[in-house]
């Protein structure tokens, strides 16, 4: 069937916006952090999160009883829960001798079942009778048209026919569509996991499926249904379109219906969004799928199910659902009851007795039996409830006595309590938050210092460095900052010795540099026999004949890796890394190449392949080929000529043979102009100009407000972690530099503040930075939190004597920070020795069996924008974001608004991303890392066959079941005058609808007035009078020249 | 240049979020458009939801603009594709009636 082309276009323009709440799924080889909900962002957090409930079918919100339990713990605000309720009370009239604010606190303090359960079927009259212990039998208004009416609303035809055949018999038709989709998923978006690709990927998705379901028609009678449905479509569009149409949904509702569909298998979903998405995505060129492509085969699959188990229900479209709910409306309704899970216990068996007979005259009376006694027993359990509430408060009498319809409104304000009861708690936890934090700060004008500091460090702002930022300080006179993880400084990276470029900055930026690892030591590598060994093994394990021959013959090498990980894993896993050779010493290639240098590199690759398409081609030994040769032939191949006599007589070969040859060398080798300016183009990626280093350098330096006074050493120290079999370890690396390790960046930055030519350009500008200062990378292992210094080797010889103290400093913090963290990971191992905590914690890193080698970003809360005087005296925990800044330096709110759009934003997509896996972790989360298995190369699922898990893992975010991680949105705070704030925020679109939408809690400290300002409901407000003083004036005369912008 | 044939086209100018661009092409290039143009960075005011008035031109917000010029006869079924999308986001399709010389170019005889 063919499909009119504005209706083709129509319908993959609503597969479009139907898919736009399921949020994208980035491969996790770079895992990236983000808010799970971030197709929601538009809406504010609290409708958001209602919207997710009935999209995601997830909790987003922690039960009450963990609630509950922080108050207990002190971590709830009791004055804000208090003024929140009262709020709320005040929205109903009086209602006489009952406290109305007073009755909301109970409830929401009260440890046990809500009130009221069934919605609507209880009010006041029947409370009252359940008082008075009397059963009405009150099912008049009970009658075939009305049931079959409010059936129909409930299985509301947006929702896939498979799911409300499912509420109605109790079959798992979902689960079985799932499984096959997923099947059909997993096999044509494989990475490169299984050995057996599956063929025709190329067709695309929907293509490549159809080839594969399609195929043995005369042996499945699977296939031959599929075949039935695909087999005239030219599109799946049309697929979709003739699908829709035969299981009879309305045209409107098409749209509601795609996401219904879609929102089933989420992490598919999310993948395949990303995918298509990703414009540069190597799987995706070479295989493409979309969104269309997926919903067709799923539809198809749908469809197929239904079909093959129309014998059972006799149930393919909504027409004939219809038809069956009016011809027996008292049976479905029972049906509904039993099997979509709201069935009132007692009569359960009962009714399950009646389905099994037929009989249609027997069900209306079961029917109306059921509905008199579950409305009995919901009412009664109501009546009950309340009375234990008023009981304790004491006001049962002044309950018994009210009338009908101020019990109804008194329900009314129970069941809206129940629904605002987790925006309650939330806010509460959050003012506690906020005033803990608060209460730590240290306005004061800066001291001035008569000395530079010892060592000045520049940390990323990740919440691990707070920890180690703090340790270094205490052990000596360290000065530390933080920046964005990348230093600002966006680029792609091609390893030495790999094939790929990364990109190293955060997701939101596109880097349009490239820097290159070169090898200092022009060494060809010898294979080391035991990598050649390891290559030969791992090849091995993808044959199928391995099992049976390779188990006695080399199966005890194996064993020995597994013995020696799991008993020693310290003492093993450093034995096998000495056997490998050490990695060169690398330098990076990060200027740009001159106009020479691209062109003797393009005329050197040029070479290279000509000498080895001669060798291939015209099968000549290398011997035969001179360097002349190879220039003809170069130049005949690029100025277009056909012929080259002198090559023709050398070589010996007729003219048209040379002429083939000539023409395969422009077409196949690309030896021709068009060729070569692409790869001038290519190369001219390569590095930074002078300007771009100066301008990274100097916004580097002023954004964090370090302009004068520097030490002789700066670090800038990146961040990364180490683990073994870990699928998310991407997760516990930088997510400012998209998911890798900093140390690279750092090393870019250094090498570019180091440069001569930089700080003479700099001082032009006015930031003087003096001749015997060295920025020196460094990285921070998270995991084991040794801090390593790098390039060493180019460090000036003057600065060599001071190693030793800074060698020695980096060595005591390192040892005080693994002692704080081994109590929050090994509670049970009581080290007080800062030596053995460092030797434990080195031990998680490298040990294969575990899961949690350190808890990551988990109890993320604050995100502090300002400088490190306010919070130097605070112990935050490991819980705040640090980003250094100075307003005083930033003028023109430039520097702010790059925090904020940049720094700002990732850190609220990890926010997020822990806030909604630690309420949810089944839905939102990815469940238990134990059973985990890696599909395709870029996920994970659960068990054998599960859709892609999306989110953070239980042992991420909970400790025994319960949360460690505490869910709140990142309270952030922001040191400038108050006009200052506002202003760059006002500037920068998405933060200011964050802050708006309340997806973010904000306040501004004023340092000028010392008075701290809340964003809350819709507009500013002052938190309280904070005894703060001015802040002093800038220390040490800075300039105040606008920077350019890079970014 | 001395025979100028002229041929009616019909021009279409769709403004639309910047984060939207590729769906955008991509459905025009399905629809077998030949060849479109796309204005970055512009600024503008609708009415849609959020921008709180005050904000007249808010240059943090990327609205941009792809101009294409089709036969009449696909103005139809792009407008027909286009019309979900609009349902559920800002933006605005102005077609208006132009002449082009080089007709092969926009896909005509």
């Amino acid at each position: 069937m063919s499909i009119e082309l504005g209706r083709k276009l129509s319908i993959r323009s609503m597969v479009y916006v139907a898919g736009a709440p399921i949020p994208f799924f980035w491969p996790m080889r770079s895992f990236i952090h983000h808010n799970p909900l971030h197709g929601l962002e538009n809406l504010p957090f609290d409708e958001a999160v209602v919207k997710a409930q009935s999209l995601f079918h997830a909790r987003t919100a922690l039960p009450s009883e963990n609630y509950q339990a922080y108050l207990q713990a002190g971590k709830i605000c009791r004055d804000t829960l208090e003024a929140s309720v009262s709020r709320l009370a005040d929205e109903f009239s009086d209602i006489p001798g009952i406290d109305l604010q007073a009755w909301m606190m109970r409830l929401l303090t009260r440890p046990d079942q809500a009130i009221i359960d069934g919605a609507g079927l209880v009010n006041g009259h029947a409370v009252k009778a359940a008082w008075q212990a009397v059963t009405a039998d009150d099912t008049d208004d009970v009658d075939a048209t009305t049931l079959a009416q409010q059936l129909k609303v409930q299985l509301a035809v947006d929702r896939p026919l498979y799911e409300s055949i499912d509420s109605l018999f109790g079959c798992s038709l979902g689960d079985d569509v799932d499984e096959l989709v997923i099947k059909a998923c997993l096999d044509f978006f494989d990475e490169g996991q299984s050995v057996w690709g599956m063929p025709a990927r190329d067709r695309g998705f929907f293509g490549a499926w159809c080839e594969m379901a399609t195929r043995n028609r005369w042996l499945s009678r699977r296939a031959r249904s599929i075949h039935a449905i695909v087999a005239n479509a030219d599109s799946p569009e049309a697929v979709i379109e003739s699908i829709l149409l035969s299981l009879g949904i309305d045209e409107g509702k098409w749209m509601d219906y795609f996401t219904h569909e879609l929102s089933r298998l989420h992490g598919w979903v999310g993948f395949i969004r990303w995918r298509e998405s990703a414009k540069h995505y190597y799987w995706g060129k070479r295989y493409p799928a979309d969104l269309v492509d997926y919903l067709a085969v799923r539809l198809t699959l749908a469809l197929v199910v239904l079909r093959e188990r129309s014998g059972d229900f006799g149930i393919e479209n909504i027409q004939a659902l219809y038809q069956a709910i009016d011809a027996n409306p008292y049976q479905m309704f029972l049906r509904h009851e039993l099997y979509g899970g709201g069935v009132y216990p007692a009569m359960a068996q009962a009714i399950e007795e009646s389905l099994a007979r037929t009989g249609g005259e027997a069900s209306e009376a079961l029917c109306r039996q059921y509905i008199r006694r579950k409305r009995a027993c919901l009412s009664g359990q109501c009546a009950d409830r309340l009375s234990a509430v008023a009981r304790e408060l004491d006001c049962d009498d002044a309950l018994r006595k009210l009338s009908a319809e101020q019990l109804d409104k008194l329900l009314g304000a129970t069941r809206l309590q129940h629904k605002r009861a987790s925006a309650l708690w939330l806010n509460a936890l959050e003012q506690q938050a906020m005033n803990e934090l608060l209460g730590q700060l240290r306005l004061e004008p800066d001291l001035p210092r008569d000395k530079r500091p010892f060592v000045q460090a520049l940390f990323c702002i990740d919440t691990r460095s707070e920890r180690i930022r703090r340790h270094l300080e205490s052990v000596g006179d360290y000065q530390t900052y933080g920046i964005a993880g990348f230093f600002g400084v966006p680029f792609s990276f091609m390893e030495h010795g790999k094939g790929s470029e990364t990109h190293l900055c955060p997701i939101l930026l596109t880097p349009k540099n490239l820097v290159l690892e070169i090898s200092r030591d022009e060494q060809i590598m010898d294979e080391a026999a035991i990598s050649a060994l390891e290559k030969a093994m791992h090849e091995l394990k993808a044959s199928v004949l391995t099992p049976f021959v390779t188990v006695e013959a080399i199966g005890l090498l194996f064993g020995f890796d597994m013995v020696g990980k799991t008993l020693a894993p310290t003492t093993y896993t450093r034995w096998r890394k000495s056997l490998h050779q050490e990695k060169p010493v690398t330098y990076l290639l990060q200027d740009k190449l001159s106009r020479e240098q691209a062109d003797s590199i393009v005329r050197a690759v040029q070479r290279t392949v000509i000498v080895n398409a001669v060798e291939h081609e015209l099968e000549l030994p290398k011997e035969r080929i001179t360097d002349d040769m190879v220039r003809e032939l170069r130049e005949c191949a690029l100025q277009h000529q056909q012929d080259c006599p002198q090559i023709r007589q050398q070589l010996d070969i007729d003219e048209q043979r040379l002429a083939r040859f000539i023409q395969r060398l422009r077409s196949t080798y690309s030896i021709n102009p068009a060729a070569a300016r692409l790869q001038l183009e290519r190369l001219g990626r390569i590095g930074f100009s002078i300007e771009e280093q100066v301008g990274f350098v100097s916004q580097a330096l002023r954004s964090i407000g370090l302009t004068g006074q520097f030490s002789r050493f700066v670090l800038l120290v990146g961040h990364g972690s180490s683990s073994q079999n870990n699928p998310y370890e991407s997760a516990l690396d930088c997510g400012a530099c998209g998911g890798n390790h900093g140390l690279v960046n750092a090393r870019v930055l250094a090498q570019m503040a180091n440069k001569p030519r930089v700080r003479a350009r700099l001082a032009e500008q006015g930031l003087l930075i003096d001749d015997d200062v060295w920025f020196v990378p460094a990285m921070h292992n998270t995991t084991t939190d040794e801090l390593m210094l790098y390039d060493l080797d180019l460090l000036p010889s003057s600065h060599l004597i001071y190693m030793d103290r800074l060698r020695n400093g980096l060595v005591a913090a390192s040892r005080l920070c693994a002692q704080e963290r081994l109590g929050s990971l090994q509670p049970e191992s009581a080290q007080s020795d800062p030596a053995r905590a460092m030797a434990a914690i080195q031990r998680n890193a490298m040990d294969w069996s575990q899961v949690r080698p350190e808890w990551g970003l988990s109890r993320n809360a604050y995100f502090v924008i300002g400088r490190r005087d306010l919070t130097r005296e605070s112990n935050l925990e490991g819980r705040s974001f640090l980003h250094s800044y100075d307003y005083r330096a930033d003028r023109n709110r430039r520097l702010l608004e790059n925090i904020l759009g940049g720094p700002l934003v990732v850190a609220q997509w990890i926010n997020l991303e822990h806030y909604f896996s630690t309420v949810d972790n089944e839905r939102f989360g990815s469940g238990s890392k134990v059973y985990h298995n890696v599909a395709g190369r870029f996920a994970v699922m659960t068990g054998n066959l599960s859709d892609l898990r999306t989110g953070l893992p239980a042992q991420t975010v909970l400790q025994r079941g319960m949360p460690y991680h505490e869910p709140m949105r990142l309270i952030t705070l922001i040191e400038a005058p108050f006009e200052h704030a506002v202003k760059a925020i006002e500037a920068v679109a998405p933060v200011k609808r964050l802050v708006r939408n309340h997806w973010l809690r904000l306040l501004i400290l004023d340092p000028m007035t010392g008075l701290v300002h809340r964003f809350a409901d819709a507009d500013w407000e002052q938190l309280g009078q904070r005894s703060f003083d001015a802040v002093g004036d800038m220390p040490g005369g800075q300039p105040d020249i606008d920077i350019e912008e890079f970014v | 240049m001395n025979n100028l044939n002229f041929s009616p086209l019909k021009k279409l100018e769709i403004i639309l979020g910047g984060e939207h661009m590729e769906f955008a092409t991509d459905l025009l290039d399905r629809a077998g458009v030949k060849g479109y143009t796309i204005i970055n960075n512009l600024s503008g005011k609708g009415q849609h939801g959020f921008h709180e008035g005050h904000l007249m031109f808010n240059e943090d917000d990327v609205l941009i603009m792809i101009i294409a010029a089709v036969p009449e006869g696909l103005v139809k079924p792009i407008l027909q594709g286009f019309a979900p999308f609009f349902n559920e986001h800002s933006g605005v399709v102005f077609i208006s009636d132009i002449q082009v010389t080089r007709m092969v170019k926009f896909g005509g005889a």
